[in-house]
């Protein structure tokens, strides 16, 4: 039953991501600011992560089941270094041009496929460290790159005049997002499959709320100013 | 004054074509580029790349926007409101 859930969570989580990289890509495409293109490769490597978590899951018992988890790893972190990039980069008077953007995107794809190579090429007697073990660093870089985005969000919130209300989701979604990799790191340390499953959950949820933010803004008539 | 990017300023124009077509069933183009805080001449620009894309037509010695122009507008203000909700600009 705790199986099914993760793989139907999984595969939530990739959908779910697939379309938000979507719709910030739109989002990117009328504004043409660089700085957004952060979020849609972000989101689509979080859903690269979530298909690889599926993978994971399915082929567990598999000697190649490390190789997927490294993938997971490697991708997950990397999208939220993207998403952590858009919002620093939001505030900047230092401009960022596609080309640099684009630089980045490609030594971060490099950066997967060395690991890969390194994982398939490394010599049997020098071992790599477990995948397992430097999982919890993987997992503490995300809590601060989450970390990050949410004092963003929160000094914003004490700084913005009107509707404040309309800026509260996101945080609390970043949050959820933020609560979701402390779950998956509990998991890490005490192998605690509730924690993982409930991990999975908690990124599904905030997904969703992302989602959510994105359709209340859709419905609208053109207003003054 | 922060500098504005290239949507910003279509923004305003559209929205000034808008509220002067909702007033005086045409926008005066003088009044448009004074309401969008442009340069006469950088308006004029503008103004014709619009009417290019179909955005804006010109009525008498005005413009009025198209349907497009205003689904056009539409989509720029909810692409905003998104982006401030998630607290990008």
């Amino acid at each position: 039953m705790l199986f099914e859930a993760q793989i139907i969570l999984a595969v939530l989580s990739s959908i779910l991501a697939v379309a938000l990289s979507y719709l910030f890509f739109k989002t990117y495409r009328l504004q043409h600011s660089a700085f957004l293109l952060g979020l849609p490769v972000g989101f689509l490597f979080l859903a690269i992560s979530s298909i690889f978590t599926c993978l994971f899951l399915v082929y567990g018992s598999l000697a190649i089941s490390s190789t997927f988890f490294w993938i997971r790893l490697l991708t997950r972190t990397i999208g939220f270094a993207f998403i952590v990039f858009s919002y620093a980069f939001s505030n900047s008077t230092i401009g960022m041009t596609r080309n640099a953007f684009v630089g980045i995107l490609l030594a971060s794809i490099a950066s997967v496929l060395l690991v890969l190579v390194a994982i398939f090429l490394t010599p049997p007697n020098l071992e790599l460290p477990s995948v397992y073990v430097v999982d919890e660093y993987f997992r503490i870089t995300n809590m601060f790159f989450l970390g990050y985005i949410i004092y963003f969000l929160i000094h914003k919130l004490e700084t913005a005049t009107g509707e404040v209300s309309k800026l509260v989701s996101a945080p609390i979604a970043f949050a959820i997002l933020w609560i979701s990799q402390f779950s998956t790191f509990i998991w890490g340390v005490d192998g605690s499959l509730t924690a993982f499953v409930a991990g999975q959950a908690m990124q599904v949820i905030a997904y969703a709320m992302f989602l959510r933010i994105y359709l209340l803004t859709s419905k609208r008539q053109v207003q003054d100013g | 004054m922060a500098r504005r990017s290239k949507v910003e300023i279509y923004q305003a124009i559209l929205l000034a074509i808008h509220l002067e077509g909702n007033q005086f069933q045409k926008a005066s183009p003088t009044r448009v580029a004074h309401q969008a805080n442009l340069p006469y001449d950088r308006f004029q620009k503008i103004l014709e790349h619009l009417i290019k894309k179909g955005l804006v037509i010109q009525k008498d010695d005005g413009f009025i926007m198209t349907k497009k122009g205003i689904s056009c507008l539409e989509e720029i203000q909810r692409n905003n409101d998104f982006l401030k909700r998630m607290g990008l600009v």
